[in-house]
């Protein structure tokens, strides 16, 4: 950063301004503060003296002084574009791009051709993806200084971001035109020829593609890329004949690429598209006939190869080609012993005829091994693993079609019969998982971690085992064992740990039901997810200009794709959803707590019992209250003790967290506000989510934004107009309007009027009919009934009783665990019916007999005990 | 036994041979020799033994065996000091799963310990305690040219039969006879 314009100081004075410039750049500063001090001392109002020192200042963490004297040095020198610029990189370095884009262009203004601020700005319009302005910044860089060969291909890139392909591949090749000779660096030439065919595909130029590809053979360092993509164009120009023997040069070289397969498929059948899954896909029996074939030669070829072994599995129709298919492929790695086996059926059981076949042919072989450890058909006595390993899957079987107590008493058999390896005690704890028993899944799975204590990967499942059965001390005690010691909490944080910070906070959602001091603490733990995602956006800053000078353009570009889309990543949706549900908790608590508590004054509750439940409510608000104190007083403490520790060192200190607990963060005046910032980046990064857009509809409800609840449900009715949860959210909304209906302008009561068929509820028709109506067409889908029960019961609540007798008449066997917890939870909150909830309950229970929901709290710690005893 | 059932026990008992692998006993994996002597043996060892034995073990008299690299058999002695330098190895436990018997695995096990000791000189002994009635065991020591010695009456306590024969071996360990 220097400065091209005379900046006002004697010669002398200017001499030390360079210095002081110098000192910044080579970090040395305490000798640019010094320096900066000597010119000040004799021209204390000179701007970029003073600049310069406040940029330095930050550096060595003088936040504020150094905004207060950078603010100065603009204010002095307003015309200095060394001023502007560095205000600009002040706020950059604070992550704050928009204004620093300001300053930027401030210094611009008056330095317009100023290659390094150009640069900056450039880079900041691309992290904020101002594309039309990083494009108009890259090309007048490019016309200042054409010699620049990163001048044209970042500009190449910004003409691509806005989809510019002609523009692009235009940029491309007059860059090419310039070079003359053999190029200097063969990968490099290599990428921006590659680059360019990028360009022309996705352009849709096929044949054009094609040509160029062919065209620039010689030159390509990439060859299997080449070929790979060859191979790939010839196809998509149906030419797949000389497609076929492309394909087949590829899987010599590596047969287990399902897009090789895919690809070759699409040869030989002619078709048009590829297809890598074939489950979910019509298969005629002339398509099975050819794949057959095709795959009887595969496997042939590849006799080593897992996959071509694995496919037939998959576009398989006819009951006995899936079953020897099913035997060619289980019995080599049953017979190694392959602990992960099952995971690579598992897909199969979205077939039934498929899940069943599987099951005949374990059983089939289990009789077989028992009767004289033969499988059948063989003539060889199998090694003693393998009849255990044939009962691991049967019992996964059983696990995967419902059947728990088979899926427990075949794993048992395993276990006795090899009791030393642990998948099998893995194996059990998810089968208890399935059948609702969480305390008995985790005991089960911290008893495989204890049988080998140097595997993460079984500490990491204990673990999640742990804070599913909500005990979230064990978990936090097990994740930390494979942890730098000490550290434990920013160290999971530091490492992006957001599987477990979304497990974690989920259980403390789940305890914030009974003890609401744990909201914080979920919110906590989303916040940092929300963090990390943060820090993802922010870490593609440094690939700008790396990328570019690597000439990784391809990969530069797909991975600012991948950034623009990364917030819609199931992490991100969990944590955000989560957050949400806090914060409409926080809202919605103290509200029900007053209803209770008036329901509690109206029923019979005695004056000293009444007492009693509002001196325990004082004492859990004055215990909340006081150990939000305390953690923050901790907070200063530690941050306290940690500046004094590493306050010698020079090095900037770590920020401290001043609120580890979350009690901040749930004790904010305005949650929903704050939920409505997740929710808007739901809108944009998940809106395929049904959930975005109801929980889009509480939010508004709570905030009273009725045409925003409207807009939501109406996108919801879009996705899913005959869905349970979005059936709900139209009759709630509609309740809320009804009551509100006296107070509501007159403007919005007309935009409801005239949506209201658009959410499925025409003018006319009352909500009890519309709840029928709903009702009818789900044609007893238990979810549907469940839904439209507790909302008969808000519509008509002088028809309890009918209300009532829907959910108690639901055939329990049909039900999933998860529907059987919200049914009995119905009856017994919404419904206040203890005795049919009861009744309920023990029908449940028959079906799910190891769920820990639906056990007496006696039996419950008991059952632990004897999970304990099966287990050894 | 036709000649053919013969030809394919041999070639099982040779193709299991490939699959057995020795390792040694740490504290990360103590847990698995507890379930596996927990399924072979009547008697039920106490934590301190797991612990003496993991945190310290003898690694030249403790082995354990592995069958597709899942933990089925192993060997734990202890040393025992005599006069002088002189010591010895008094075997604990040995025991090898039941569906992994008759593959050689214990016989491996044992054969390690006894090289173990014939590498010294001031190695006086090895013995150790069947039950009496365990005439597999009996038979499996005495392949190895153990002798069967005195009766101890009442060594176990709570067992159906709780009377032990003590049997042993001098060097040299490695004769068969
Ligand atoms: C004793 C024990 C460790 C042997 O393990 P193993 O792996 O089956 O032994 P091997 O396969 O190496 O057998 C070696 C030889 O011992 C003899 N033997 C082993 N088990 C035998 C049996 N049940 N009947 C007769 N001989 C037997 C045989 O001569 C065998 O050689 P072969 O198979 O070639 O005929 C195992 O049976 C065991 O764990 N038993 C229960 C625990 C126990 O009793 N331990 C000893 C007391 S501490």
């Amino acid at each position: 950063m220097t400065s091209t314009r005379e900046n006002g100081l004697p010669s002398k004075e200017a001499g030390l301004f360079k210095q002081i410039v110098k000192h910044y750049e080579t970090k040395q500063y305490k000798k640019g503060i010094k320096a900066a001090d000597t010119v000040l001392k004799k021209f204390p109002d000179h701007g970029e003296t003073l600049s310069m020192k406040g940029l330095i200042l930050n550096c060595v963490d003088r936040k504020a002084e150094a905004y207060e004297l950078v603010r100065k040095g603009v204010k002095m020198d307003i015309k200095s574009h060394v001023c502007w610029h560095v205000y600009g990189l002040l706020y950059r370095s604070d992550r704050e791009y928009l204004q620093a884009i300001k300053c930027y262009r401030g210094a611009l203004r008056h330095d317009p051709d100023n290659m390094q601020i150009l640069r900056d700005l450039s880079m900041l319009q691309v992290q904020m993806r101002d594309l039309e302005g990083f494009v108009q910044t890259r090309q007048h860089l490019l016309t200042l200084k054409p010699t620049n060969k990163n001048n044209w291909f970042t500009f190449a890139v910004a003409a691509h971001l806005m989809n510019r392909y002609d523009k692009a591949v235009n940029i491309v090749k007059a860059h090419e035109d310039t070079l003359e000779g053999t190029p200097e660096n063969d990968y490099e030439h290599s990428e921006m020829l590659l680059y360019k065919n990028m360009l022309l595909e996705e352009d849709g130029q096929l044949q054009e593609a094609l040509d160029h590809l062919e065209s620039c053979e010689k030159d390509i360092v990439d060859r299997l890329f080449w070929l790979e993509k060859r191979a790939q164009l010839l196809r998509q120009l149906n030419r797949h004949a000389d497609a076929e023997p492309l394909y087949r040069q590829l899987l010599k070289r590596n047969p287990e690429h399902v897009g090789y397969h895919a690809g070759l498929q699409a040869c030989v059948l002619g078709a048009g598209r590829a297809i890598e899954n074939w489950m979910p896909e019509e298969v005629d029996e002339a398509t099975e006939a050819k794949l057959k074939v095709l795959y009887a030669e595969l496997q042939h070829h590849h006799p080593k190869s897992t996959v071509c072994r694995r496919l037939p599995l998959d576009f398989a129709r006819d009951g006995a080609h899936f079953r020897i298919a099913c035997k060619t492929y289980i019995l080599p790695p049953l017979r190694k012993g392959v602990p992960s086996l099952f995971a690579d059926l598992k897909p199969l059981y979205r077939s039934k005829p498929k899940a069943e076949v599987l099951g005949a042919i374990l059983e089939e072989w289990l009789k077989s091994l028992e009767a004289d450890g033969k499988l059948p058909g063989e003539s060889r006595h199998e090694m003693p693993t393998v009849i255990m390993w044939v009962r691991a899957l049967l019992a996964q079987h059983y696990d995967q079609v419902g059947e728990s107590a088979r899926a427990l008493a075949q794993i048992d058999l395993a276990i006795q019969h090899t009791p030393t390896l642990l998948d099998l005690y893995m194996l059990k704890a998810r089968m208890y998982k399935h059948a609702g028993a969480l305390l008995q899944a985790s005991e089960c799975m911290n008893l495989a971690r204890q049988m080998d204590l140097a595997d993460r990967y079984i500490n990491t499942k204990a673990t999640r085992y742990m804070l599913r059965a909500n005990q979230v001390d064990e978990a936090q005690k097990t994740i930390a064992l494979f942890t730098k010691d000490g550290d434990q909490k920013s160290n999971l944080f530091d490492m992006q740990c957001m599987w477990y910070e979304l497990e974690i906070g989920q259980a403390y959602c789940r305890l914030a039901r009974t003890d609401a001091s744990h909201y914080g603490r979920a919110l906590k733990q989303f916040t940092s997810v929300d963090k990390h995602f943060t820090d993802i956006i922010e870490d593609q800053f440094d690939f700008h200009t790396y990328c570019i000078r690597k000439m990784t353009l391809r990969a530069y570009v797909n991975m600012l794709r991948m950034e623009d889309t990364v917030h819609g990543h199931a992490y991100y949706v969990r944590a955000a959803m989560g957050a949400i549900e806090v914060y409409i908790a926080l809202v919605d608590k103290p509200k029900q707590d007053a209803a209770a508590a008036a329901a509690a004054d109206e029923s019979q509750m005695s004056a000293g019992e009444r007492k009693k439940l509002e001196s325990k409510k004082r004492k859990a608000e004055a215990k909340a209250k006081a150990e939000a104190e305390e953690a923050k007083a901790k907070a200063a403490v530690a941050a306290k003790a940690e500046k004094g520790a590493k306050g010698n060192k020079g090095k900037p200190d770590k920020p401290v967290d001043e609120d580890p607990e979350g009690a901040a963060l749930a004790s904010v005046d305005d949650p929903l506000e704050k939920a409505s910032v997740f929710l808007r980046t739901l809108q944009q990064h998940a809106p395929k989510n049904l959930r975005t857009h109801t929980l889009a509809c509480a939010l508004a409800l709570r905030k009273k934004r009725y045409l925003l609840a409207l807009r939501a449900l109406r996108r919801a009715v879009a996705l899913a107009p005959a869905d349970p949860d979005v059936h709900t959210a139209t009759v709630e909304f509609l309740l809320e309007m009804d009551k509100e209906a006296a107070i509501l302008p007159p403007t919005i009561a007309r935009v409801l009027e005239a949506n209201r068929a658009a959410i499925g509820a025409p003018p006319g028709k009352s909500l009890e009919e519309l709840n029928k109506a709903f009702l009818l067409k789900a044609e007893g889908a238990p979810a549907a009934v469940l839904a439209a029960a507790a909302l008969q019961l808000q519509i008509a609540p002088a028809q309890k009783d009918a209300a009532k007798a829907l959910v108690t008449s639901l055939d329990p066997s049909k039900l999933s665990l998860a529907l059987a917890v919200r049914a009995h939870t119905l009856l017994a909150t919404s419904f206040g019916d203890a005795a049919a909830a009861e009744a309920f309950g023990a029908k449940v229970r028959a079906r799910y007999p190891l769920a820990d929901y639906f056990q007496p709290p006696e039996v419950l710690s008991q059952g632990i005990q004897d999970g304990k005893g099966a287990s050894e | 036994m036709p000649a053919d059932a013969e030809g394919e026990k041999d070639s099982r008992y040779e193709a299991a041979q490939k699959l057995i692998s020795f390792g040694e006993l740490t504290p990360k994996n103590v847990e698995q020799l507890r379930k596996l002597n927990l399924a072979v043996f009547p008697v039920k060892y106490s934590d301190k033994f797991y612990t003496d034995l993991s945190s310290n073990p003898v690694q030249l008299y403790t082995h354990l065996a592995y069958f597709t690299d899942i933990m089925v058999g192993a060997i734990c002695c202890r040393v025992e000091s005599q006069d002088g330098a002189a010591f010895k190895v008094y075997i604990m436990t040995i025991g090898v799963l039941a569906p992994y018997r008759r593959l050689g695995i214990g016989k491996q096990l044992l054969q390690k310990v006894l090289e173990a000791c014939s590498l010294q000189p001031d190695c006086v002994e090895i013995y150790l305690h069947v039950q009496v009635g365990n005439d597999s065991a009996v038979d499996f020591y005495k392949g190895f040219g153990f002798e069967v010695g005195s009766i101890v009456k009442d060594y176990y306590t709570r067992l159906d039969v709780n009377d032990a024969h003590i049997i042993s071996k001098r060097p040299p360990f490695l004769s068969t006879s």
